[in-house]
């Protein structure tokens, strides 16, 4: 259940981006998981509804979103994006690949009034 | 209005990860993530390569949730070792290790290793500063776990496949098992073990490896 621990990442980060602003409510978060980072988006979804509560969160839309890995072939060089593991290159069908991005949780952005 | 932020969560984590490889680095200390599901063996693979590496200087970071059982097992085979309970986290992350670091004299080692939270799932994305992460897998378990959790194996940079001894008494094909791990991630080095005392087998193979990159990492320093 990692991703309450991550779920405590995003409220933070999604707290100092608001900072400099007057917030009235936030309206939806939008987060982005690379498909490494094992995220199980029902227990992302409990990990907001126990962590918001009685914060400017509490109410708000939670979307996540899957995001593709990128990947350097090691048969011919290129670099592409994979939705499915394990990675394949598209231009030379090689499984060998060195892993550029996927592990990544980012917080793409907030809507709030 | 749409606030864009387009921050990495893991920013923080890989952060610390970062400060933790560098001062790996700077010590010429191989540090070692071992990965595995919670009865696969990796506490008693630990007890066996501190026993077959009498001569590397090795010290231990055992993660549990609870108890300091492991860290026991650990001491009586005469290693320094430091015990994290996560009380109820999943995972250990690189703040974690970054706070115990201190309780080791990093110029007197030789390989670090970080036995994590026995869980097949949350720790892969968790980056602890290590040069190598070693992925456990027990025959017991069942030999359709690679493909069932290919996160985590792709993240491997060598899988340990344990109890090779129980094998007889699985339906697990130990070739399919290989050919999955060579389809996740082709070249993929495996190591196939008993760790049971008196019933040791692959040890020296897997001893062997870690003794190279550990006398080539401190080389480098």
């Amino acid at each position: 259940m990692h991703e309450l621990s991550l779920m405590q990442g995003v409220l933070d980060t999604a707290r100092k981006a608001l900072a400099p602003y007057p917030v009235e409510r936030v309206n939806q978060l939008t987060v982005s998981a690379g498909m490494l980072a094992n995220l199980l988006p029902d227990a992302f979804d409990y990990a907001f509804l126990a962590l918001s509560p009685g914060t400017m969160f509490e109410g708000a839309r939670l979307i996540v979103e899957k995001r593709p890995l990128t990947a350097c072939c090691q048969a011919c060089g290129r670099e592409y994006e994979s939705g499915a593991l394990p990675p394949c290159c598209p231009h030379c069908g090689s499984h060998e690949a060195e892993i550029l991005t996927g592990s990544e949780v980012l917080l793409v952005n907030i809507d709030f009034d | 209005m749409k606030l864009d932020v387009n921050r990495d969560i893991m920013a923080i984590n890989n952060e610390c990860a970062a400060r933790n490889r560098q001062l790996f680095r700077d010590k010429g200390v191989l540090t070692l993530n071992l990965i595995g599901s919670p009865g696969a063996g990796k506490t008693m693979l630990l007890e066996r390569l501190l026993e077959t590496m009498a001569d590397c200087r090795i010290a231990v970071i055992e993660g549990d949730l609870a108890t300091a059982r492991d860290a026991s097992r650990i001491a009586a085979k005469g290693a320094r070792v430091t015990q994290i309970n996560t009380d109820g986290g999943c995972h250990l992350d690189a703040a974690m290790i970054q706070r115990v670091l201190p309780l080791f004299d990093l110029d007197a080692l030789d390989l670090l290793i970080i036995e994590n939270v026995g869980n097949l799932v949350c720790p892969t994305g968790f980056d602890l500063g290590e040069d190598l992460r070693l992925v456990l897998l027990s025959v017991a378990e069942g030999g359709d776990k690679p493909v069932k959790y290919p996160a985590t194996f792709i993240s491997a940079d060598a899988v340990v496949l344990n109890k090779l001894d129980l094998l007889e008494l699985t339906d697990v094909d130990l070739a399919g098992v290989r050919a999955d791990l060579n389809w996740l991630k082709p070249g993929l080095k495996i190591f196939e073990t008993v760790c049971r005392p008196g019933k040791e087998q692959g040890l020296s193979a897997l001893a062997a490896w870690l003794w190279e990159l550990a006398a080539a990492k401190r080389g480098r320093s």
